[in-house]
């Protein structure tokens, strides 16, 4: 399949008292025509800073990608300026967020919010954009949308809310979707909906879908392949089978045991213990060494490189490094 | 929308009421024997109590005050003991002019406000922001009649553009609004920008950018729009203030308004005149944060759909 | 010499913790640079009104016939009033009368403020009611109008000019310090004292005017310049000092008849009050960025 999106060896830093701090090590992936990629990852692993820096939406922080390249179709994005990055957001590459209830404007009627990128990017009149915004509503699955054009935020649901959000998302037919924990903030029962929608669009609509999640769960329903990340790195990559199968890195290895299993018996979950480590004062070596239960003396002393298996999944671990050289580079 | 209006009009009436009572008791602390300074130094004792009783004075306070009350609803606001003229005239030509002076002030204060908080926002921690912030904090520190003299004597004395003082046409309000506006200005140049910095980081901003939204367009229709709610407030409050300083600012350009009016009564003990002017004082303060409410209804959507 | 190296050690290791709020608390201060100089030049005002009349080089009450209005020049460096009374003599002693109308007005309304303050978020019901409305009330009257107003009743000075600075500085600060209240109350450590049965009294003062200290301290700072304000308005206005006092108010109120000729009668004393004023203003900028965190921007 035709690659969409091609990250690679992106690193974005951000300034904090004068200091730099990089967030992003060399983050490499990619994401294929009509593919849902999952990026996995605990808070603070730079999973939202990724999503970000694909749309190089910046505006009012100190980051900005130092270095690597991200390819959209034939455009290099790390060097478009501003004003050609305004025409590809919300048009070619479009998001929505973690946060419904607080993502859409309180003081702007649902219509004219999601009416604004209709006319902004497929120029349409007030009246077309009106129909437009209408056919959009009732293809996410919102009853009365004539009504709900004339409502304000707070007299809907974060559900709905969070509906609007993915209507809006949708409303120029863009080639990838970037979902950053679309369901993380609503009731379980209304995280189903809202995933089984996301779903439908993507067959129908024919969008790759970026979906940023913590949640394993979700990542089993929804993507066809898994990136994991730590502390700014990508450590592992994988098809979605083959990762809950056989999970190689002890980071994965260990986010999946924290997942509570059907018909298991256990009196308590594995989690990882400690914490995402400060990006401003990272370990030495492997960056997940001092939490990891199968750590090497050499962990804590050089950082692993990137092996590639045989079925293109690949690992950063020091553990499979004798694998190595069997498999082409 | 009309319900909350009512309402809000239902919740005013008691604090008028306890406004007009405060200050007819307080009026009424003014030392000094009002009888007698209406009657002259020269009256003997039967003639003041002739005029005490034909004041209503030798009445209990409360009569007093029901008939003051009474008067007042009937457009009577008393007699001045200065001048012998019913207070109701001698406000007729002072009041719209202080009206005009109040209101230039809050609409160039508020345009410019806004204006240099927006830009100290957007360019945080840059020359623009500097400058803004440096001119808000003097602004708020400038004594008014000392601006006010400065302005004289720079436009007035030395470029003689403006007159000095009194009312003569348009010109003669061009100094007295910048003096009185230019506190005001400040203070809501820095309340706006700490308003906009706040709504600046909100999650709506980031999915108007995510939109492809142009700045020019995310900063007024976006921020600007939920930045002015407590902008809004701040201004009905401050409002009390221009009132203040109208006080100040017409004494120093010799301008006959309220304010003049009110400082000329006191030093005289002229208490009905004093006593109505606190009262519109107080009334005029008590409809702008009345009208700064419904405003806000406007402004917030969440408060015009509960009502 | 070997024995001292052994010793080291352990020293540092017990003197190694100790966190200490006022070294933080300096820490902080010293990066706010504009406030910081700003509060230097308070200490210097403070000095000044101390040991002004010592060190002026006239009698700020003398007038000197033979040299009245003259421009600033080496005898007099910011020139001589209409009476021909030094100007710097002037500042100098209006320095301490300026200070001392701020600082008691302030003080004294604080001290009012916070008591009611505590008292109506600590017991609320019909008391908090009571308060609250009443504050709701004199806000009703912008503030410098109750000023005027209540030297209306008192009549004119300086005496009264305080009486009627610390009135209006009472309903803002009691509003603030029942806002903190309301919040301490519900902190653990009150919970505690109380079921431990300590007085009203003693949880109000030991356990919860503590909690609204940082607030109180940037409102009273911010305040400080606004009663200079005041003060100097109403001075101004002929409500406060008498015109022959040091006032800068009324120097300035008597001056303005000078202004086309001898605007240095104007200048100075306005400068005067526009720095001190400024002063204040940017202590407590830099005051609240330091120990409010809630209203700072990054």
């Amino acid at each position: 399949m035709e690659k969409l999106l091609q990250v690679e060896k992106l690193e974005t830093e951000f300034t904090k008292d004068k200091q730099k701090i990089k967030i992003l090590h060399g983050v490499t992936f990619s994401i294929k025509k009509g593919e849902v990629l999952g990026l996995v990852g605990e808070s603070g692993s730079g999973k939202s800073i990724t999503s970000l820096s694909i749309m190089k939406l910046f505006k009012g922080t100190s980051g900005e990608i130092s270095a690597g390249k991200i390819q959209f179709r034939d455009q290099e994005l790390t060097t478009k300026s501003e004003s050609d990055m305004r025409k590809i957001r919300g048009k070619q590459i479009a998001m929505i967020f973690q946060e419904p209830m607080t993502s859409l404007n309180p003081v702007m009627k649902i219509g004219e919010q999601l009416m604004e990128p209709i006319r902004l990017h497929l120029g349409l009149t007030d009246k077309q954009a009106r129909q437009h915004a209408i056919s959009i509503l009732k293809k996410v699955g919102i009853p009365r949308a004539d009504e709900i054009l004339h409502e304000f935020p707070h007299q809907l649901s974060g559900g709905m809310r969070q509906r609007i959000m993915i209507a809006m998302a949708i409303s120029c037919n863009p080639q990838l979707l970037i979902a950053d924990e679309p369901t993380t903030a609503l009731d379980v029962t209304i995280q189903a909906q809202i995933l089984d929608l996301i779903k439908k669009l993507q067959k129908t609509e024919d969008m790759s879908v970026l979906l940023i999640t913590h949640d394993l769960g979700v990542v089993a329903e929804m993507c066809d392949r898994v990136v994991v990340m730590y502390a700014g790195r990508v450590v592992e990559e994988a098809d979605v089978f083959e990762l809950f199968e056989s999970p190689k890195h002890p980071y994965t290895k260990g986010l999946i045991n924290s997942v509570p299993k059907l018909g298991q018996q256990k009196d308590r979950l594995d989690s990882i213990k400690g914490n995402v480590p400060d990006p401003s004062n990272l370990p030495k070596g492997c960056k997940f060494a001092p939490r990891c239960i199968e750590a090497l003396p050499i962990c804590f002393q050089e950082e692993p490189a990137e092996i590639i298996f045989e079925n293109g999944r690949s690992c950063s671990c020091w553990l499979y490094e004798q694998e190595r050289g069997g498999i082409h580079v | 929308m009309p319900q909350y209006v009512l309402k809000r009009i239902f919740e005013m009436i008691p604090i008028l009421f306890i406004v007009s009572v405060l200050i007819f008791f307080f009026t009424h602390l003014i030392p000094g024997d009002p009888a007698r300074l209406v009657a002259g130094k020269d009256a003997t004792a039967e003639e003041v109590t002739i005029i005490r009783s034909e004041l209503g004075l030798d009445k209990p306070i409360w009569d007093q005050y029901i008939t003051y009350m009474g008067n007042l609803f009937q457009g009577d606001l008393g007699t001045s003991l200065k001048t012998r003229l019913p207070v109701m005239d001698m406000f007729a030509d002072r009041f719209m002019p202080s009206i005009y002076l109040t209101l230039s002030s809050m609409v160039w204060a508020l345009i410019l406000g806004l204006l240099i908080g927006t830009l100290s926002a957007v360019f945080k921690n840059k020359w623009p922001d500097y400058l803004g912030m440096v001119t808000a904090v003097s602004g708020i520190s400038l004594p008014g009649f000392w601006l006010g003299l400065l302005l004289i004597q720079v436009f007035s004395v030395q470029l003689g553009w403006f007159p000095t003082g009194g009312i003569d046409s348009w010109k003669s309000y061009v100094l007295p609004s910048l003096t009185l506006g230019a506190g005001i200005m400040s203070m809501l140049a820095r309340f706006t920008r700490s308003s906009l910095l706040e709504t600046l980081k909100a999650d709506f901003i980031r999915t108007g950018r995510a939109k492809g939204l142009k700045e020019s367009i995310v900063i007024p229709k976006h921020a600007l729009r939920n930045s002015l709610i407590p902008v809004v407030t701040i201004a009905g409050l401050q409002f009390g203030f221009l009132l203040g300083g109208s006080v100040v600012v017409e004494t120093v350009f010799s301008f006959p308004g309220m304010g003049r009016l009110l400082i000329d009564s006191i030093s005289f003990r002229d208490y009905p005149v004093i006593q109505a002017e606190l009262l519109l004082f107080s009334l005029e303060f008590i409809l702008v944060n009345l009208l700064v409410d419904i405003l806000y209804s406007f402004l917030n959507p969440k408060i015009r759909q509960v009502s | 010499m070997e024995v001292t190296k052994e010793i080291n050690p352990s020293i540092t290791v017990v003197a190694e913790k100790k966190y200490s709020p006022f070294k933080e608390f300096w820490k902080n201060w010293k990066k706010q640079k504009t406030a910081f100089w700003a509060s230097l030049f308070i200490l210097l005002l403070i000095l000044i009104a101390i040991i002004g009349p010592y060190i002026a080089p006239y009698d700020p009450y003398e007038p000197d016939y033979n040299a009245t209005l003259q421009g600033p020049s080496q005898a007099h460096i910011a020139g001589t009033d209409e009476y021909g009374r030094d100007i710097f003599s002037r500042l100098l002693a209006g320095a301490r009368i300026s200070l001392s109308v701020s600082f008691l007005s302030v003080l004294l309304g604080a001290i009012g403020g916070t008591i009611l303050g505590l008292i109506s978020g600590y017991f609320g019901g019909w008391l908090d009611r009571m308060i609250m409305r009443t504050s709701d009330v004199l806000f009703a009257f912008p503030d410098i109008l109750l000023a005027i107003a209540i030297i209306a009743i008192l009549g004119p000075g300086l005496k009264n000019v305080v009486i009627a600075v610390s009135v209006f500085s009472i309903p803002s600060i009691a509003r603030l310090v029942r806002g903190s209240t309301l919040e301490a109350k519900e902190t653990v450590f009150v919970e505690a004292a109380r079921s431990m049965g300590a007085s009203h009294f003693r949880i109000m003062l030991k356990h919860i005017f503590p909690e609204t200290a940082s607030s109180l301290i940037v409102f009273i700072s911010m305040r400080i310049g606004t009663a200079i304000l005041a003060a100097s308005s109403l001075s101004f206005l002929g409500l406060g000092a008498s015109p022959e006092t040091p006032d800068w108010g009324a120097m300035l109120s008597l001056g303005r008849d000078y202004l086309g000729t001898s605007s240095h009668v104007v200048m100075m004393p306005g400068i005067a009050i526009f720095l001190t004023v400024l002063a204040f203003n940017l202590v407590g900028d830099g005051l609240r960025d330091v120990l409010d965190p809630k209203t700072k921007n990054e």
